[in-house]
């Protein structure tokens, strides 16, 4: 009986052990189908996004911008790759031993390199130097550092082989690759592309193991923008500039060559000037392109428009003659005066003794009616349109401000303020037979490096005619006439050129001093524009030089002059206007 | 049947390996459009980086300089007529036909260089 309940207790206790087996084994395999479950079901979402992530790798595939050419195809600006360094300072043992060596291969400070990294020793990432240079590159390779402690990415660096050339009207790219201001700026859309995606899948290990085909999109590459300026010419300007700071120590001086029939800016500099391959370098005071973004008022240069409208408008023949008092004449409570005294003027002469009192008596035929509509009718007081950023309207103010003083002072250039940018593109109006070209940069934009364009041309295609100002003729005159006289027998005498006729107009504006209301005896703004062939001008160069500091006297015709002669008779020969062509012409106008 | 299924066998074992030289060949292709792909971003590169170098030493601002200096006469042109377009380099001609060099086969007339 005791073995009986014996062998009965220990069949029991077996029972007993496999039903506490089995429901182990349940509880198992009941989690683990849960987990399953878990997995499989509810959390699958978002385990095969997370797999996805750890997988799936979407690497940008950076567009290169594209060039900036000139019209031959100089390059102007580029883009070529450079290696930038990071480190991830999370993985870091050694900060000091890490900084002082990546320090001593980068010219780098110690100090301030270990306490970036230590400041950052919870992150993952670090740029140590962006775009370094190719000796920079081997010597931090050389250094051996740990492979997953640094690592290098590629990066584009815009390059300006021609220097400081034509630096305001390029502009530049910050260290992220945005264009700020020039045509860098204006144009950054068309510059910079559009990136590409490549698709990686990496193992475990972080090793790419396939690159996904189907999801590759190529990059576009910036297209190039063809401008047209002509290298040449704008060193020829930059020369010329820099020769004329040297001498006059001016606050800031600029200079612009256009073509007049087309409105193409060939070259336009502005002083002072920068490099834009040293962004860190750039004075504060370099950036303003004073050709565009800085106004003052015209002086005599301003002469011209007022005649050219007061005939347009039939209120005075090109064969009158006014009476300039003899340099002093008294208008109400103001006196005028002329530099030197003259008695009776004809309307030529006017322009080429360049004769305030004259001017004033226009003036007064014009009445400020007509003096506000010659300034709009040629382009002030609003923008050209130029492809430059913070381009200026200059001043014109409402014609109801204007009183009695006004009819006085607006027709020798003074109570408006124009831009050299409108100053040059009014010129080309009246040495294109009176027709506004709106002044351009941009020739073209294609996507590769274009082929040169060849010479300056009159058969390239039509740009926008914004308006006729006034007839052609009493525009020809203008040019033909006095402006050639001002250059031959007048104040531009030092602009002359032994194988061209060349037209011009100086301009001596003396600055307002706003803290007394009056115009300064010693400040002035220095201005000369002159164009050549007069039967048929080809270029335009107008030069304005801001206050200048050294030497004197201070006049358009002594400051600015020689410098837009020399660069007058260079520009020319740059685009192939011969004298024999002048000669050529002449001829067949007489025929 | 035993031939039968032991074609099957040889069919079913031909088609995968088949399958598996086209896998592998479209493996090899791949590689090869990276690669070349590689090979070309490398070479714009070197591109860029010689063009910049070129364009540097031939600034026309280097030949002002050496203008100014008198290093070069300053001749004014004597014709206006325009300059040809396109590269100097694809203006070049050849005055004999190709076929009557030695060693090169006939193109059919003149080619551009």
């Amino acid at each position: 009986m005791s073995e009986t309940s014996s062998v009965h207790g220990a069949g029991r206790s077996l029972s007993r052990r496999a039903r506490i087996l089995a429901t182990a084994m349940l509880l198992l395999w009941g989690t683990l189908a849960g987990r399953l479950v878990h997995l499989q079901w509810i959390a699958r979402e978002e385990l095969v996004q997370r797999a996805d992530r750890q997988r799936r790798y979407v690497e940008p595939i950076p567009a290169r911008p594209g060039e900036i050419v000139d019209r031959h195809g100089h390059v102007l600006a580029m883009t070529v790759a450079r290696r930038s360094l990071y480190v991830d300072p999370g993985r870091i043992d050694r900060p000091w031993d890490v900084a002082s060596q990546l320090a001593d291969a980068l010219k780098m400070d110690r100090d301030a390199l270990f306490e970036r990294i230590r400041e950052r020793h919870d992150k993952q990432f670090l740029w140590i130097r962006r775009r370094l240079q190719d000796a920079e590159v081997r010597r931090v390779r050389e250094l051996g550092l740990p492979d997953e402690v640094w690592g290098f990415r590629d990066e584009y660096l815009r390059g300006y082989p021609q220097g400081r050339l034509a630096a305001h009207v390029l502009g530049l790219r910050n260290i992220d690759g945005r264009g700020v201001g020039g045509i860098e700026q204006v144009l950054d859309d068309v510059i910079l592309g559009r990136d590409g995606v490549r698709v990686l899948f990496r193992d475990a290990r972080g090793h790419v193991i396939r690159i996904d085909e189907d999801a590759h999109r190529a990059p576009e590459h910036g297209r190039t923008v063809v401008l047209t300026m002509d290298s040449v010419v704008q060193a020829d300007v930059e020369s010329g500039l820099d020769r004329l700071v040297e001498q006059w120590k001016p606050r800031g001086a600029c200079a612009i060559v256009m073509n007049p029939i087309n409105g193409e800016i060939l070259a336009a500099a502005s002083r002072p000037a920068f490099d834009p391959n040293h962004p860190a370098r750039i004075p504060a005071n370099a950036w303003v392109n004073l050709a565009t973004a800085a106004m003052h008022e015209p002086g005599s240069t301003f002469k011209p428009f007022v005649i050219a409208w007061a005939i347009e408008t039939g209120l005075v023949q090109p064969t009158e003659r006014f009476d300039c008092e003899h340099g002093k004449w008294c208008v109400g409570p103001r006196t005028l005066h002329d530099h030197h005294p003259y008695g009776e003027l004809s309307v030529s002469d006017i322009l080429v003794r360049s004769s305030n009192i004259g001017m004033a008596k226009i003036g007064r035929r014009l009445t400020n009616q007509g003096l506000f509509e010659a300034a709009l009718r040629f382009g002030f007081g609003r923008r050209t349109g130029i492809e430059l950023p913070g381009e200026v309207t200059g001043i014109i103010r409402p014609l109801d401000l204007w009183d009695d003083w006004s009819t006085g002072s607006v027709p020798m250039g003074q109570e408006i303020a124009v831009t050299p940018i409108q100053m040059i593109a009014a010129y080309g109006a009246l040495a294109n037979g009176g027709r506004l070209v709106n002044p351009h940069l941009v020739l073209d934009r294609v996507a590769m490096t274009p082929r040169p364009r060849g010479r300056l041309s009159d058969n390239t295609p039509p740009a926008v005619v914004v308006s006729q100002t006034v007839d052609s003729e009493i525009a020809r005159w203008i040019v033909r006439s006095p402006l050639t006289q001002v250059v031959q027998r007048g104040t531009g005498q030092r602009a002359r050129l032994a194988e061209y006729t060349v037209f011009g107009k100086t301009g001596t504006a003396q600055k307002f001093e706003p803290a007394t209301h009056t115009y300064s005896s010693d400040r002035y703004v220095c201005s000369f524009v002159c164009g050549a062939p007069a039967r048929r001008p080809r270029v335009l160069v107008l030069v304005v030089v801001d206050e200048p500091t050294v030497g004197g006297p201070h006049y358009g015709g002594t400051v600015a002059a020689p410098v837009a002669s020399m660069i007058l008779q260079r520009a020319l020969i740059q685009c192939r206007v011969s004298p024999v062509d002048e000669q050529r012409v002449a001829t067949h106008g007489r025929q | 049947m035993f031939f039968r299924f032991g074609s099957a066998i040889v069919m079913a074992v031909l088609v995968s390996m088949g399958g598996v030289a086209i896998e592998k060949r479209i493996l090899d292709l791949r590689r090869d459009i990276v690669l070349q792909r590689y090979q070309t971003d490398v070479l714009l590169e070197a591109h860029a980086g010689f063009r910049l170098i070129t364009q540097r030493r031939a600034a026309p601002s280097r030949l002002i300089e050496s203008m100014d200096a008198d290093a070069h006469e300053l001749r004014r042109p004597d014709s206006t007529a325009p300059r040809p377009s396109g590269w100097p380099l694809l203006r070049w001609q050849r005055a004999e036909p190709l076929s009557e060099l030695p060693g090169e086969r006939s193109l059919g007339g003149h080619v551009s260089r």
